[in-house]
């Protein structure tokens, strides 16, 4: 039986930006354990995430970078997942509208 | 008049005048909470100590002439708005002992705005029922017959005003559970436009319906509490950057030559005899008042409760993922490895109602049946929200019973979910438009029960329903009648 190669690379790219993608504290390396937490990363009740803008404007330009057509609207789909580090046990991806197209 | 039954409005000319103080009027209520609140059950836990050492501040502000628009004013909080140091249950054992480490924006607006918090206000498990029969910490009566419910998810909410247990207080509303609530008890209830209030802070159901809003003894006192609650809130996405106006000039206006819709798909049979004349007799005050009322069809209406039961599960089953035993609230004491104590907390830590949502949800979201089921619901649903847009742009407002009976005996459907369903039939279609609603009283049954009219408006267009309940509730002269406990 013959095979085609076909190879896909998944590549995560962490952001520089000053903040978290869903709330407000600091990303910046080396504080003290648990300083740059709020109500929001820990999922405590009542919370809600709210977009980190320059996320956004990273996606895009590495949608421009790489060729992608850029959709109008777009949203996030949310995975339930039951591991203790995921403080809200769903995980947010951008499934069923994403940000980008691949233009083949 | 006793302190404890009267409305914003009038405590706070009697604290301009100084004819009476926060503290006294904080007295009173906690005197009436005590001779009354055994039997009704409006509260999960009461914050007397918090509420005396608030109102005292009060009067030394009061006294420097800094009375701002609910200063001194005793509010009750559903048990759903996260309270900094105070536990909040959510009506769940899940959460009976979560002590949230901050404020909901609505209590920090209300704090802000001078209120004295009076307790957190029992509630059907994680907003999840229709009569606060689901609640962890036992059932609310309806105080105008305690052998039946008051409504729900916000029951306690509305006995606690309808009980003069407070001055005012605030509710959630995913499907009804401010108007329902509010028409049974025989008081106001508004639920505002999605994104108007903000939801940080407020434990999330379904988060495409939540909102945030009052209820209150009149309308001038909703919309002394809008003024205070709505506004924009960079802490929460969906809320909306949108002109508040100041709802009180709404309030004395006249409704003359406006056209008020009646959808004939809520007319139909199902609805209680005395509910239906309660309504056209409120038809007819409407067409004196210089209203003119249009039939208006929405024809999408048949499939509002179907749409509705598979978003606010599917929702509900993700927003409910967190309460897992690890963080916070109740874990199960007799768990042994990690999947056994999801598991075990899960089981013990919700109770029926929400396990049976949970469940939906879960199955309505699940690989291969989501195109079938959310999708579609959400498809189905933009349709029920254009069927509003066309029908304002043959009317104002539109009028409907806001539920299709009065309260029911407490026990009498908890065996039938479909039944209970049922009772939010009328008040479903604005969360799944995203519109505001609100719920007036407009008379008693024959054996003195209340019953609620519901009008509705478009987005944004709260000032509407506080102009057309204002013009109602002073030409109808509905008899004050007050609860016999």
């Amino acid at each position: 039986m013959e095979f085609e190669a076909v190879i896909g690379l998944e590549v995560h790219a962490q952001l520089l930006t000053d903040t978290k993608i869903f709330c407000g504290c600091s990303t910046k390396f080396g504080a003290t354990p648990n300083s740059h937490t709020c109500q929001i990363c820990l999922g405590m009740p009542g919370v809600l995430p709210v977009l980190n803008k320059k996320v956004v404007e990273f996606a895009m330009k590495m949608a421009l970078a790489t060729n992608c057509e850029i959709n109008k609207s777009c949203s996030f789909a949310r995975k339930i997942i039951f591991i203790p580090i995921f403080p809200r046990a769903i995980k947010y991806r951008n499934m069923h509208i994403p940000w980008r197209n691949m233009v083949t | 008049m006793e302190l404890h039954q009267q409305t914003i409005h009038e405590l706070q000319e009697k604290i301009k005048e100084g004819k009476t103080s926060a503290m006294q009027i904080a007295q009173s209520v906690f005197q009436r909470i005590d001779a009354v609140e055994e039997r009704v059950h409006s509260y999960i836990r009461l914050m007397k100590e918090e509420a005396l050492a608030c109102a005292q501040k009060a009067d030394i502000e009061i006294k420097r002439g800094n009375i701002k628009p609910l200063t001194g004013i005793p509010i009750a909080l559903k048990d759903i708005v996260c309270t900094k140091g105070i536990t909040t249950t959510c009506g769940s054992h899940i959460l009976h002992n979560f002590v949230p480490p901050y404020d909901a924006t609505v209590v920090k607006k209300l704090r802000d705005a001078g209120a004295v918090f009076v307790g957190k206000a029992n509630m059907d498990e994680f907003a999840m029922g229709s009569s606060t029969e689901t609640s962890y910490f036992g059932p609310t009566r309806n105080p105008w017959d305690l052998e039946r419910i008051p409504g729900g998810s916000s029951g306690g909410s509305a006995t606690a005003v309808a009980a003069d247990e407070c001055i005012a207080s605030i509710g959630s509303d995913t499907g009804g559970s401010i108007r329902q609530p509010a028409a049974l008890c025989g008081i106001v209830g508004l639920k505002p436009t999605y994104g108007r209030v903000s939801r940080f802070g407020l434990i999330a159901f379904a988060s495409s319906l939540d909102q945030i809003g009052p209820f209150t003894k009149d309308v001038e006192d909703c919309a002394i509490m809008m003024n205070v609650l709505a506004g924009y809130d960079p802490r929460e996405s969906t809320s909306v950057r949108a002109e508040t106006p100041d709802y009180r000039q709404y309030v004395g206006r006249e409704i003359k030559g406006w056209k008020i819709g009646i959808p004939k798909e809520y007319f139909v049979k199902g609805i209680d005899q005395e509910v239906n004349s309660a309504v056209q007799k409120t038809i007819a005050v409407l067409e004196k008042s210089g209203g003119k009322c249009v039939e208006i069809s929405l024809p999408h209406t048949q499939y509002c409760l179907a749409v509705y039961y598979i978003i606010a599960p599917a929702e509900a089953s993700s927003n409910l993922a967190r309460y897992d035993g690890v963080k916070y609230g109740f874990r199960s004491p007799d768990s042994g490895d990690l999947l056994d104590m999801y598991k075990k907390t899960r089981m013990q830590g919700f109770g029926a109602e929400v396990k049976r949502r949970i469940m939906i949800g879960t199955y309505a979201l699940s690989a291969g049946y989501y195109d079938a089921y959310y999708k579609k619901a959400s498809q189905v649903r933009l349709l029920i929200k254009r069927d509003f847009e066309e029908a304002f742009k043959k009317c104002d407002v539109i009028l409907t019973p806001t539920t299709p009976t009065p309260a029911f005996k407490i026990g009498e459907k908890t065996d039938n979910p479909l039944q209970m369903y049922l009772s939010d039939i009328f008040t479903i279609s604005t969360n799944l438009a995203g519109i505001p609603g609100i719920s007036v009283p407009c008379g008693f049954t024959s054996g003195g029960l209340p019953i609620g009219v519901q009008f509705l408006a478009g987005h944004f267009e709260e000032g509407k329903l506080i102009q057309i309940a204002s013009a109602y509730e002073k030409n109808a002269k509905i008899e004050k009648r007050r609860p016999k406990l």
